[in-house]
């Protein structure tokens, strides 16, 4: 196995040695260990946009299994693509994003954007323009479950090409308090690039350190030095500007003083040839491009993993509007509404609507990404003779339910993975008593080892509400005194 | 010689008292005609005006790092060209609240953006220790030592500051230098490692300003900034910062000299592209945006084309045309491709303005705008009524209840429904009406063109257009039969001219409006409104006392 350099490592080795040594240590391979060690544990996020398919009215949902209980050999219509790992996977139906409906905006994007995976209340700007006030789930997890505080909390992987005229910013996912999130590139071999950077032949002698070497051996000086010049300017500010300038300080204090630890990369860590990846159009018109990209970025989610660069990542199908679904479409001729993904779902309502079949068939394209991670996952050997799957927990929800109406209840979402989590088993479909995302995340957090029982707002609806008009949902009790956290789910 | 800050206010209490001589003693509605309060702003009086006597009206700003734009420009500009910015730098994250992009809000910076301002000033570092010669000739000498270090910090790492450094400062990037070479670096990488201090430090990423709990005069350099990034966004020239250290920037009319010596200058384009594009909200058009079957055949080039257009419209009038210009001038911008796209005669020059009777409405009918404020296949006209109503009247049309999707997608409309269907059916959900009272009449008046820009006759059903309607300006009903004959009601209100000086003001000084900078809004919407020329009203709020004042509120 080739060395492998990592270069988002933010500072290497002993502060302020001498320059060769302590970076050529910090570059060296770390040895995987034999069977019988300890792997570390893994989450993955995975969110598509708009929800399930159809809506609730009439039986017409065809997301959901029949019923709760083992789960039948096809599933359901929309994740029919999930067959091949039914042993592997739970269903959950019955999760609700609670917070989101405290703002009073059930049509809005950006309040399902900013509530779905940090389930605290967003500030409100305008229509679909809310700003997000706490990190998301994954940065939470990451935060609790990585070797050291120099390695990322969570990386966040378009799964999707962002062209040039789009772009991709996150959206659901947050650093602290609603703070930019760590993003991969959506091009997969400039994401292999910053990830992992260039490798290094072990058996050749290490090269004279470079001036970006001599840099990076400085680095901690020179925050040192930088941190002088911030705490000298924040005197003469007012108390905002002040506050603004001490934020971004703390960081490079953070990044200043993170120690690196050690990591544990797999044996099946392999750093992908980029050079062995197809050409596509990087403009991505129409979506066309995913059908190359999206699979090349699930592998590398999984190789950050192996190679122990972040143990959270992310997975987010974030395009809204263009894509095509080309996996699924292969024929260029417009075969979805409007020609894109947003309308599909949003005006397919009924099972009986002529687009329903279509939009089925292009939910396939999630199910079949999420299948093909799982799988990926179940292939590459861990550090303790298991599986990587059988160390990581995949979660695949999204940020709204029913995507038809816009509404945030019944929230779609499939756990799989990390099957010594689940004391109920897998291969089964739960049908939760109306519990809320910030239930279902807590949940996640015990699953890695943690004891939280809440996440995000808690109390009553009525407790964080935005506005007192708390609009009803069809067949569901909800009002001020709802509760934000209502228990356990049957895993 | 700077003027000390005292000897500043005694020139503000003059200057007062000249302009009291000189206007007669307005004083405030209610007051007893005593002084007025240098903390507060100015008197919104009955008729809507404010009394702008008895300045100066100090405004505030906040600190905010620096947009992409403006730290590729400033890397350009304190190197002379000689290094090259980093694509690393973390870019705006978030929606504008104004519609501007220099808001503070939007360069929050995170635990992988510092990273990254960390790693974009080691690209820098690199690229300048390459060119170190270039940007430091004391460099070449045999055995360049510390003397030459600290010229480099007294002249690039100045500029990069936009001030003179103070002497703590100048001491901590020294030891930078001093501990690199102390490591075993060499003089151009201790030097690098100088850049990527200074580059990563606040003095360079941030355009701040000291607190004023009171009411103050800025200082020069702060005077400087503003000016520069307001006009070129970019750091002061030589001249600017000349003008700065002699302490002349204080006085109006050396602003205005510098203001429209900046104007003027290619540099300024950048800004100005900016502004017109944001206040418009007119992006590039993808062909891959748009339903093919609009224009058969409109491919990249024409998209570039019609993004070019729109730009030397707008730069055009900015400079040479008047704000009256910019709502009813029928001229297009044409190359090749948009002369085909418009059915005009190709220019013989590669870029040439043609008036196109069937485009009389300035930039409301540039075809980027119009295609800007659509959808995929169909127009907008919710998109196109809300720029008129919220950017050139300020009249803030606000959001739309929390159901109004799962409102609209329930209301019954007919077959191949027209816009003015679509309109009769949204208003007639009372929870409606107030908003698109307003807005649909006014983007109706737009229905002749399509989600292209192209001019159509009929909707894609065969259904005529009926662009006609009404609205209220400036507290009059105006009745029309399409655009044309509106925009030029909505050019001639004055609340237009005055909604104009409150985006000129939003722009520059990278916030919200509020009744502080009602004088320096109120005084560019008067030149608008009399036909002044646009770039004295660009220059005006450079003049005004917003740019030389700083009031924390």
């Amino acid at each position: 196995m080739s060395n492998r350099i990592d270069r988002r490592r933010f500072l290497l080795g002993a502060g302020g040695a001498a320059l060769a040594l302590p970076m050529l240590e910090a570059f060296a391979p770390r040895k995987s260990f034999a069977g019988g060690a300890t792997a570390p544990k893994r989450v993955i996020f995975v969110q598509h946009m708009h929800g399930r398919p159809l809506n609730p009215q009439n039986n017409q949902d065809n997301w959901s299994p029949a019923a709760a209980g083992a789960l039948p050999t096809t599933i359901s219509p929309a994740l029919a693509a999930l067959a091949p790992i039914r042993d592997k996977i739970v269903t959950i139906d019955g999760i609700d994003n609670l917070v989101r409906h405290a703002t009073g905006d059930v049509g809005g994007h950006g309040s399902a954007s900013t509530t779905s995976m940090t389930c605290a209340v967003p500030i409100v700007n305008g229509t679909d323009n809310e700003s997000a006030t706490a990190a998301s789930i994954d940065y939470e997890v990451g935060k609790r479950i990585r070797a050291s505080d120099s390695m990322p909390a969570s990386i966040v992987f378009p799964a999707q090409l962002a062209g040039p005229e789009w772009r991709y910013n996150g959206y659901s996912f947050f650093g602290p308090n609603g703070a930019p999130p760590y993003i991969a590139n959506s091009r997969p071999e400039l994401a292999v690039e910053e990830l992992f950077g260039s490798v290094q032949d072990p058996e050749l002698p290490p090269a004279a350190p470079t001036l970006r070497d001599r840099l990076i051996g400085r680095r901690k000086d020179i925050l040192s030095s930088v941190a002088k010049d911030f705490s000298s300017l924040r005197k003469k500010l007012n108390a905002a500007d002040r506050d603004r300038l001490d934020k971004h300080a703390a960081f490079i204090e953070a990044m200043k003083n993170a120690s690196t630890g050690p990591t544990l990369p797999t044996d099946g860590c392999n750093v992908p040839d980029v050079t062995m990846f197809p050409d596509y159009a990087e403009d991505n018109p129409r979506g066309e491009s995913d059908a190359i990209t999206t699979p090349l970025q699930i592998e590398n989610v999984v190789q950050m993993l192996a190679c122990d660069i972040a143990r959270v990542g992310v997975l987010h199908f974030h395009a809204n509007n263009d894509p095509l679904f080309p996996s699924e479409f292969p024929d260029p001729s417009p075969a979805l509404l409007n020609g894109n993904w947003h309308a599909l779902i949003h005006e397919t309502w009924a099972a009986s609507d002529p687009n329903a079949n279509t939009l089925t068939q292009a939910f396939q394209y999630f199910g079949k990404s999420f299948t093909q991670l799982v799988q990926r996952l179940g292939e590459i050997d861990d550090l303790d003779g298991q599986k990587m799957l059988d160390n990581t927990l995949i979660v695949w929800v999204s940020d709204m339910g029913y995507g038809s109406g816009h509404y945030d209840y019944d929230v779609p979402v499939v756990l799989a993975g990390m099957p010594s989590a689940f004391a109920g088993g897998q291969g089964r479909h739960v049908v939760a008593n109306r519990r809320t995302l910030g239930d279902l995340y807590a949940q996640v957090l015990r699953m890695v080892g943690e004891s939280d029982t809440t996440f995000g707002a808690t109390g009553t609806l009525g407790d964080i509400a935005l506005s007192s008009d708390l609009v009803a949902w069809s067949g569901v009790d909800i009002s001020a005194s709802s509760q934000l956290h209502r228990g356990a789910i049957d895993l | 010689m700077r003027m000390a800050s005292n000897d500043r206010w005694t020139h503000a209490v003059a200057h007062l008292l000249c302009a009291v001589a000189l206007s007669g003693c307005v004083g405030a509605i209610g007051d007893d005609g005593g002084d007025k309060d240098p903390n507060g702003p100015p008197t919104l009086l009955p008729n809507g005006r404010y009394d702008c006597s008895g300045g100066p009206f100090p405004v505030a700003s906040e600190a905010r790092r620096l947009s992409v734009v403006e730290y590729e420009n400033a890397i350009r500009d304190v190197f002379d060209g000689a290094a090259t910015a980093s694509t690393h730098y973390p870019s705006s994250y978030g929606t504008s609240s104004t519609g501007y992009s220099t808001e503070p809000a939007l360069y929050v910076v995170g635990e992988q953006s510092v990273h990254d301002l960390m790693v974009a000033a080691e690209d820098v570092a690199e690229s300048v220790a390459g060119s170190l010669v270039t940007i430091l000739p004391c460099a070449a000498a045999a055995g360049a030592a510390e003397d030459c270090a600290l010229t480099f910090i007294d002249t690039r790492i100045t500029r990069a500051y936009r001030r003179p450094l103070e002497s703590e400062e100048v001491d901590n990037l020294l030891a930078t230098y001093q501990g690199g070479r102390e490591s075993g670096a060499s003089f151009s990488e201790a030097l690098a490692m100088v850049t990527a201090h200074a580059l990563q430090s606040p003095q360079f990423l941030y355009v701040t300003e000291a607190a004023a709990p009171d009411a103050r005069p800025l200082d020069d350099y702060e005077i400087a900034s503003r000016l520069s990034f307001y006009l070129w966004q970019t750091i002061p020239d030589e001249t600017l910062l000349a003008q700065a250290a002699s302490g002349a920037l204080y006085d109006p009319e050396v602003r205005r000299a510098e203001a429209k010596r900046m104007l003027a200058d290619p540099r300024a384009d950048v800004a100005l592209r900016r502004f017109f594009r944001e206040w418009s909200g007119s992006a590039d058009v993808l062909p891959s945006n748009k339903d093919p079957e609009l224009v058969p055949g409109f491919d990249d080039l024409d998209a570039q084309s019609m993004a070019a257009s729109f730009d030397r419209f707008t730069l055009h009038t900015a400079r040479n045309g008047t704000f009256h210009d910019l709502l009813t001038s029928s001229d297009v911008w044409v190359d090749e491709n948009m002369a085909s796209f418009l059915g005009v005669n190709a220019p013989t020059s590669e870029w040439a303005a043609v008036a196109v009777p069937s485009r009389s409405g300035g930039v409301l009918t540039q075809p980027l705008f119009l295609a800007s404020t659509a959808h995929r296949a169909d127009t907008s006209y919710v998109f196109r009524g809300r720029f008129v109503e919220n950017r050139l009247m300020c009249r803030d049309i606000g959001a739309p209840p929390p159901d109004a999707q799962t409102a609209f997608e329930a209301l019954p409309l007919p077959e191949d429904p027209t816009g003015k269907d679509k309109s009769a059916t949204v208003n007639s959900v009372a929870q409606c009406t107030g908003c698109h009272q307003l807005l649909d009449p006014v983007g109706l008046s737009f229905e002749g063109f399509g989600a292209l820009g192209e001019v159509r006759q009929s909707y894609p059903s065969g259904k005529p257009i009926d662009p006609s309607g009404s609205t209220n300006v400036d507290g009059n009903t105006v009745s029309f039969e399409s655009y044309a004959n509106l925009l030029p009601a909505i050019a001639e209100a004055d609340a237009t001219a005055q909604c104009f000086g409150r985006q000129v003001v939003r722009f520059a000084m990278s916030r919200s409006d509020s009744e502080y900078d009602g004088c320096a809004a109120q005084s560019i919407g008067d030149m608008v409104a009399d036909g002044m020329p646009l770039a004295d009203a660009i220059v005006e709020m450079a003049v005004s006392d917003s740019f030389a004042y700083r009031l924390d509120y």
